[in-house]
């Protein structure tokens, strides 16, 4: 049978119904184009000009506008733009630049033609230039002073009488001038061309250009201030230049990384003119209908608006002041602004947008974006994903438990260290390593494990993790909590929770191996041993004021109280032996039998020791007996309840009727602490009786449920497992957006892998560090979403990843084995081939959950899709459509994700093996 | 008297939970013996074998393979287990691997063979079993009969000094009982040392040289295979009528 049926047959939708399905919600969306919507008015407005001749410029001259325009037309508008009057103009050729300064009007164009109009006169003085030269651009040095540029290098000075020739040799066309006030002007033109001049436009000298722009045509300059100056190129790029230090503007020029076209320092358009408005705002126009304004120098240029077709041709702006102003165009086309040509929001009004395309044209460059933006974190997010899942679910299939590690593996335990002592020579690492492993087989193989050297150790481990314990609690208790707000110590002081795990962990590990006896066998624990040990910590973990203001240990603490703490010490070991031997039948047997109502008595007077030590820890630390009577008065009744408990057989059965009774009071008194029910306190309880009531009924339920017998098996503890199921709880038990908020402003990850990761990357230029650098490291929010998304997917591809090998018959595994092949190699050449080939499917699940959870990467700003479209949303407030759109691509990397995992799994199809098999 | 290639001394198998699979059990099998362990479910059979490679770990006992203990931390426990060759009951070929694979796995990762020897030995040993025209299929489109002789190939190829059969027909339907039996058969009278727990009581009659039974987790009986037409043992007798009925 052939393998191609496999999809024909096995389809649960046709082909045919999924492309109508798809087509009919493109046609839906399509169809409700003209929806009602909140909108936006485009910030120009269309003016009447009277003319359909190309207005190639236009200038604010006193209180007037001009334009200006082919065959010498010349319009103005007295009014600020909305109407305008044609001019008599004496100029028949094109007039093409035009400058407005120290109150006069200048205006020039083809074969030489300039047009003077001094202050106050209403006349234009013709002031041609002999040469004839077609002038590019023009700019006032003074009242009646001029200086003009034109093709292959041609600079004209004019000083109010005559014209002057001031080229200094540049070969190619100078394209713009501009002059900040009498003295000093810049030039730039084709081939990056930048000249400047100090002296009123008499001497002109050379200026770099960014290399980038050396062969560019800097189609417009503007000597804004002292402070600023711009350039521009025909390719869409920003030239900015500033005053450093004592470096007049003009000498260092800086091409704009502009954020807004994701850093490029490129526009992408042609642009044709530009309009400085202050040091920040510029306005840019350009052919095929551009028009831009950036408000911060450059880095983000927002296109705008426009009334009219996508295609008119824009060639200049003039501004009255920084928002009232007009943009002229060809075919006699003026617009009006008073809002710098802002878009505006006009509330509850049909779209503005003239049709669906223009709404797509001005978006789909922001959307396109946001897809490639998810896309980006969602490949790395799956390939970190599978890979954590791959390595996470072999930890959490490793056989080896503490058994093996103590039998076999011990001496491999040092490999952490020989790997930090010979971190910097591998070869040495390797060689190590491997002699280590042979050291440990051999040891396993002749020397039996040292019983009394285990008891020892286990002995001192105990000791450390309560030492840690108490050193730690004074900074727990320095956090000031209370009670159950004690559960937000991990982040309130992250050391101290893992001292505490730490020593947890110690004592833990401790108690396994003090009674070790040389078997690995498992232990059968009556209960009753497990609550004091645990009651004991509580009481010490807590720091509850014993007595008086001071905790335990607060007075442990203090330095000159030092027999006091070590009397603590002992005692607290005496509690912990005194509990071990409890478990102990033989104990029993001194009186009488060894059954559980002798075990409840036991404790009983157990729990009137405690009581009677603590009691006396208060007296001597010299505290108001009166006040802890109260105390010794609770311990003693739960202890008498429990003898009378035990005499009559209330214990272990179903007569729990003091118990009951207890518990209800404990309750009561602990809620107290948190809502502050005052029941007791009225009796004259207080936190410490509080607390030992809790450990009273906390022992008194494990008298009920002594005799109890459970089975412990420390030795079997796999802690390979327990690392990866750590891992896997923490990711699989909080919100995967808590996680990428948590990650990028708690941790703040991005920073923290950005900074050095640049550092190190710094001066590098080969490919793949020039990849890092600017692909990967360039973005805080990027580095932080790939992680989160990657650890967190990393944990649930882990279990999904566990069930395919689960689903793997363990015949396989012994297969394997049988013929030789160690645990790691099974896995890799007999288990993982056949589980990756079941867990396609879920794992295809997963995917698309990453990439649908992708977009919660906007929460930490990072622009991918959903984000875009909240910010498109902002601008244009084309809810439906944006949203459609969004949505739509969604569905097609999601739809193309799918096919890709379908394609996969029809071509990992294992000949003869699961369902609809061949 | 030559040392036994295998040797099983007081073994005893305790499971967590506390069923005594296994109750002391002691036996030897010398070179190219064949030995069949036979008895009832539950009367520890495939513990035992599976305690030999330690597949399950015994709780007690002794398990030497030509002198040596093996079930000890310090033996080389893959290294053991490429000594020892395992045919299972339900196959368990390696689904995703062509028969050829299937054979060379071992060889190239555990015996470190060149591709070109695996693949020689790989046809040698095929061809032995009779499935050398099926060297490129998958175990998925092979019959159950096939598929139990390939698991004896690869067990074969890795050359080991006993194989462990455990109950190798089990699975598989009458027709195809008699072919896998042949080859089996066929290793015997090659001198192979092995040990095949089966039902087949007419095998172990005709093929073994020497018969255990176990009862409970105990060797019950045990002699050579005229045993079975002879039991010593009424519980033997007892086993025996009941399968024949």
């Amino acid at each position: 049978m052939s393998t191609g049926t496999h999809q024909e047959r096995y389809r649960a939708v046709p082909r045919r119904v999924e492309w109508v399905v798809s087509l009919a919600l493109l046609a839906l969306i399509l169809a409700t184009s003209s929806a009602a919507a909140q909108s936006l008015k485009s910030g120009w407005a269309e003016m009447e000009s009277g003319t359909e001749s190309d207005l190639l410029t236009a200038e604010a001259h006193v209180d007037m506008l001009w334009a200006f325009g082919t065959n010498g037309t010349m319009l103005s508008s007295g009014d600020g733009g909305v109407t305008w009057q044609s001019f008599d103009s004496p100029a028949n050729s094109d007039l093409i630049a035009s400058d407005s300064a120290f109150g006069a009007l200048a205006v020039a164009g083809g074969d030489g033609t300039v047009l003077l109009m001094k202050e106050g006169g209403g006349a234009w003085e013709d002031v041609s230039i002999p040469a004839q030269m077609d002038v590019s651009s023009i700019a006032l040095t003074s009242n009646g002073s001029l200086v003009a540029v034109g093709p292959a290098g041609a600079i004209w000075q004019y000083d109010g009488n005559a014209w002057q020739d001031r080229s200094i040799g540049v070969e190619h066309d100078l394209l713009s001038v501009s002059f900040l006030d009498s003295e000093n002007g810049l030039i730039s033109g084709n081939s990056g061309t930048i000249l400047a001049s100090t002296d009123g436009g008499v001497v002109w000298d050379y200026r770099d250009a960014p290399g980038q722009v050396s062969s560019k045509s800097i189609v417009s300059i503007d000597y804004f201030s002292a402070i600023r100056a711009y350039a521009i190129t025909d390719e869409g790029h920003i030239l900015r230049s500033s005053r450093e230090g004592s470096v007049t503007v003009g000498f260092v020029w800086s091409l704009v990384e502009i954020e807004s076209h994701g850093r490029s320092t490129s526009l992408g358009v042609e642009l044709n003119s530009m309009e400085v408005l202050s040091t920040y705002k510029i306005l840019f126009t350009g052919p095929n209908g551009y028009l831009s304004l950036s408000k911060d120098g450059g880095n983000i240029v927002s296109k705008q608006m426009l009334p009219v077709a996508n295609d008119t041709n824009f060639n200049g702006v003039a501004m009255i002041d920084n928002f009232k102003g007009i943009a002229v165009a060809d075919g006699g086309s003026v617009l009006w602004t008073d809002n710098s040509g802002e878009e505006e929001a006009v509330g509850f009004q049909i779209i503005d947008f003239g049709d669906f395309g223009q709404f797509v044209d001005y978006s789909k460059g922001m959307l396109m974006d946001g897809l490639v933006a998810t896309i980006k974190i969602v490949l790395f997010g799956i390939a970190m994903g599978f890979t954590i899942g791959v390595i996470l679910s072999m930890l959490k299939t490793s056989p080896t438990t503490l058994k093996n590690i103590a039998q076999s593996n011990r001496y491999q335990l040092a490999i952490p260290f020989v790997i930090l002592a010979n971190a910097l020579s591998l070869g040495r690492l390797t060689t190590n390593i491997a002699s280590l492993r042979a050291k440990s087989a051999e040891i396993a193989a002749t020397r039996p494990i040292n019983a009394p050297a285990v008891k020892l150790f286990g002995l001192a481990m105990m000791l450390a993790g309560i030492g840690a314990l108490l050193l730690i609690l004074g900074d727990v208790w320095a956090l000031n909590l209370l009670g159950w707000e004690r559960i937000y110590v991990p982040v309130g002081d992250s050391g101290a929770f893992a001292y505490i795990l730490l020593g947890i962990a110690l004592v833990l590990l401790g108690l396994t191996f003090l009674p070790f006896n040389g078997e690995f066998s498992a232990k059968e624990v009556s209960l009753p041993i497990i609550p004091p040990i645990a009651i004991t910590l509580v009481f010490v973990a807590g720091g509850y004021p014993l007595s008086g203001e001071d905790s335990l240990v607060d007075l442990l603490m203090t330095g000159s109280e030092f027999v006091f703490s070590l009397t603590i010490l002992v005692t607290l070991l005496l509690l912990a032996s005194v509990t071990y031997f409890l478990g102990r039948p033989e104990v029993f047997t001194l009186i009488g039998k060894a059954d559980e109502r002798n075990l409840a008595l036991f404790f009983a007077i157990y729990e009137g020791l405690y009581g009677i030590i603590i009691f006396w820890l208060a007296k001597i630390s010299g505290t108001n007996i009166v006040h802890d009577l109260d105390v010794f008065l609770f311990v003693t009744a739960t202890s008498a309840a429990y003898i009378l408990g035990a005499k009559k057989g209330w214990l272990n059965g179903d007569k729990t009727v003091p118990c009951t009774l207890v518990v209800l009071l404990t309750l009561i008194i602990f809620f107290q602490k948190i809502v502050e029910f005052n029941l007791m306190r009225g009796i004259g309880a207080n936190e410490e009786s509080a607390l030992l009531v809790l450990v009273g009924t906390a022992s008194f339920v494990a008298a009920i449920t002594s005799g109890r017998k459970i089975s412990l098996n420390p030795w079997g503890v796999r802690p390979l497992n327990s690392i990866a199921t750590l891992y896997t709880d923490f990711f699989r038990n909080t919100p995967l957006i808590v996680q990428f908020m948590f990650i990028h402003f708690g941790l703040q990850l991005g920073k923290l892998i950005q900074e050095p990761g640049l550092l190190m990357l710094e001066g590098q230029d080969d490919p793949i560090s020039s990849f890092l650098r600017d692909g990967i490291l360039a973005d805080r929010a990027y580095i932080s979403a790939i992680f989160a998304l990657g650890l967190n997917s990393g944990a649930y591809q882990c279990e999904t990843i566990r069930g395919a090998i689960a689903a793997i018959p363990s015949g396989q595994m012994e297969a394997g084995r049988s013929i030789g092949l160690n645990y790691m190699q099974t896995m890799k050449l007999v288990i993982m081939p056949q589980a990756i080939r079941i867990c396609i499917p879920p794992l295809g699940n997963e995917m698309v959950n990453l990439v649908l959870n992708s977009s919660l990467a906007m929460v930490i700003g990072y622009a991918e899709l959903t984000r875009q479209g909240k910010l498109i949303i902002a601008v244009t407030f084309q809810i439906f459509w944006t949203w459609g759109m969004v949505m739509i691509s969604y569905f097609i990397v999601t739809w193309t994700l799918a096919l890709i995992l379908r394609h996969l799994e029809n071509k990992t199809r294992i000949p003869g093996l699961g369902i609809g098999g061949a | 008297m030559p040392e036994a290639i295998l040797s099983v001394k007081d073994m005893e198998k305790t499971y967590p939970g506390g069923v005594h699979a296994v109750r002391g059990i002691s036996f030897d099998v010398n070179e190219g013996e064949s030995v069949a362990i036979i008895g009832s479910s539950g009367s520890g059979k495939s513990t035992v074998l599976r305690c030999i490679n330690r597949l399950i770990e015994p709780t007690k006992g002794v398990v030497r393979l030509k002198g040596e203990q093996i079930n000890t931390p310090a033996a080389g426990i893959n290294e053991v287990r490429s000594r020892i060759g395992m045919v299972f009951q339900s196959f368990e070929l390696f689904a995703h691997l062509k028969v050829l694979d299937n054979i060379t796995l071992g060889l190239i990762h555990v015996r470190r063979m060149s591709r070109e020897e695996a693949n020689e030995v790989a046809r040698k040993v095929l061809d032995r079993v009779d499935m050398l025209d099926r060297i490129d299929a998958y175990p998925g489109n092979l019959s159950g009969g096939q598929k139990q002789r390939v698991a004896i190939a690869r067990a074969l190829a890795m050359k080991p000094e006993v194989m462990l059969f455990d109950e190798p027909t089990s699975a598989l339907d009458p027709e195809l009982i008699g072919s896998v039996l042949e080859t089996i058969r066929g290793l015997a009278d090659e001198g192979m040392t092995m040990v095949v727990v089966t039902h087949e009581i007419g095998f172990a009659r005709d093929v073994a040289d020497r018969v255990i039974y176990l009862d409970e987790g105990v060797v019950a009986e045990e002699g050579p295979s005229s045993i079975i037409d002879d039991p010593k043992t009424e519980r033997m007798r007892r086993f025996l009528s009941s399968i024949n009925d």
